[in-house]
């Protein structure tokens, strides 16, 4: 019966490309829409970008901490790296990218709409979130981001070492969980200050 | 040599969390209230850990300082890319002089930190050639 630590389905290395040019293109059209944002201090463009990035961040995290991580750290080496090879690129460009949408038009938002300034009634929920951000920011630039990349060059090797395969998915499944936490308690702040207005 | 190459990711979040916290005083802290020996300290934290990842990079074998200056290269063209948007946001609204210039000098070392954290990672995993069986890994 094969499991999580069965490596005798022989495994090989896939090949994909870790950076996809397509990829890159949507990425590159999010940061021009972001900077149009942010320099014509649309409210609404700005809501969309911050509220936007920031939903696709917290449902990625917690979805990948505690529904598909799990799963995925139970199937056999070889799904394990075929699902991989799918999902990590992807996440590569998608996660840096709601996070900066995310953080620069919610600071130009909240400047825009006083929040940022210390007599506003937000002010300690914003100072809260910031330290809230920089958990998140810390754990999915410190441990998520560098696993994600170091199991996508692992897994294109002609033979990739489950063991190294599979404590980086630990890892990373692991720092998905923390940010899934930690995202949680930004989204009852960002309530509470919208609940403000 | 793999927990090697671990101690400098590990000296690199140290880095990174010295940053952050970095700026984020900077931006709880109008111009006229804020230490400025604490930015000053913290700046000069990251800036130190950086220094001393950069040298450390210098001290990894062939296979893994060239997977170190590929990833960390392409790391740091996205970073530099996604802190000269946060900047631009805090130009937008109107930051500038001293506290500007802290938050630059923290984006820059921000954009800077990142990659090398993602390089050593990647590193770890490129002991041995493509070509050898994966029997012979340590």
């Amino acid at each position: 019966m094969s499991g999580p630590n069965d490596v005798s389905d022989a495994p090989t290395g896939i090949e994909f490309d870790i950076i996809s040019r397509s990829g890159l293109m949507a990425v590159a059209f999010s940061a021009v829409v972001l900077i149009v944002g942010i320099r014509s201090r649309n409210l609404w463009l700005l809501q969309v970008l911050h509220v936007g990035g920031g939903a696709t961040w917290m449902v990625l995290d917690v979805f990948l901490g505690f529904v598909l991580g799990p799963i995925l750290n139970a199937q056999t080496f070889t799904a394990r790296i075929s699902i991989a090879s799918k999902l990590l690129p992807k996440m590569l460009l998608l996660m840096p990218t709601a996070v900066t949408m995310t953080l620069a038009a919610g600071w130009v938002l909240g400047s825009l709409l006083g929040n940022t300034q210390p007599g506003s009634p937000a002010y300690r929920y914003i100072v809260a979130s910031y330290f809230l951000a920089a958990i998140l920011e810390v754990t999915a630039l410190g441990f998520l981001q560098p696993a994600n990349v170091a199991v996508m060059f692992e897994i294109k090797q002609p033979h990739p070492n489950p063991e190294v395969v599979g404590s980086l998915m630990k890892r990373f499944v692991f720092a998905a969980r923390v940010l899934g936490i930690a995202q949680i308690g930004i989204l009852l702040l960002m309530t509470r200050i919208a609940s403000l207005a | 040599m793999d927990r090697t190459v671990k101690s400098f990711t590990t000296v690199g979040v140290a880095g990174l969390v010295a940053a952050v916290i970095s700026g984020i005083y900077v931006v709880t802290h109008p111009a006229d209230r804020g230490s400025i020996y604490v930015q000053l300290l913290l700046a000069l934290l990251a800036q130190i850990v950086l220094m001393f990842n950069l040298r450390s990079a210098e001290t990894l074998d062939k296979p893994r300082r060239h997977r170190f200056n590929l990833v960390s290269g392409i790391a740091l063209v996205g970073y530099t890319v996604r802190t000269g948007i946060i900047a631009l946001a805090f130009f937008t609204v109107g930051i500038r002089g001293g506290r500007m210039a802290f938050l630059a000098l923290d984006l820059a070392l921000y954009a800077m930190t990142v990659p090398t954290i993602i390089g050593f990672t990647a590193a770890r995993t490129a002991s041995i050639a493509p070509s050898e069986p994966a029997e012979g890994r340590q």
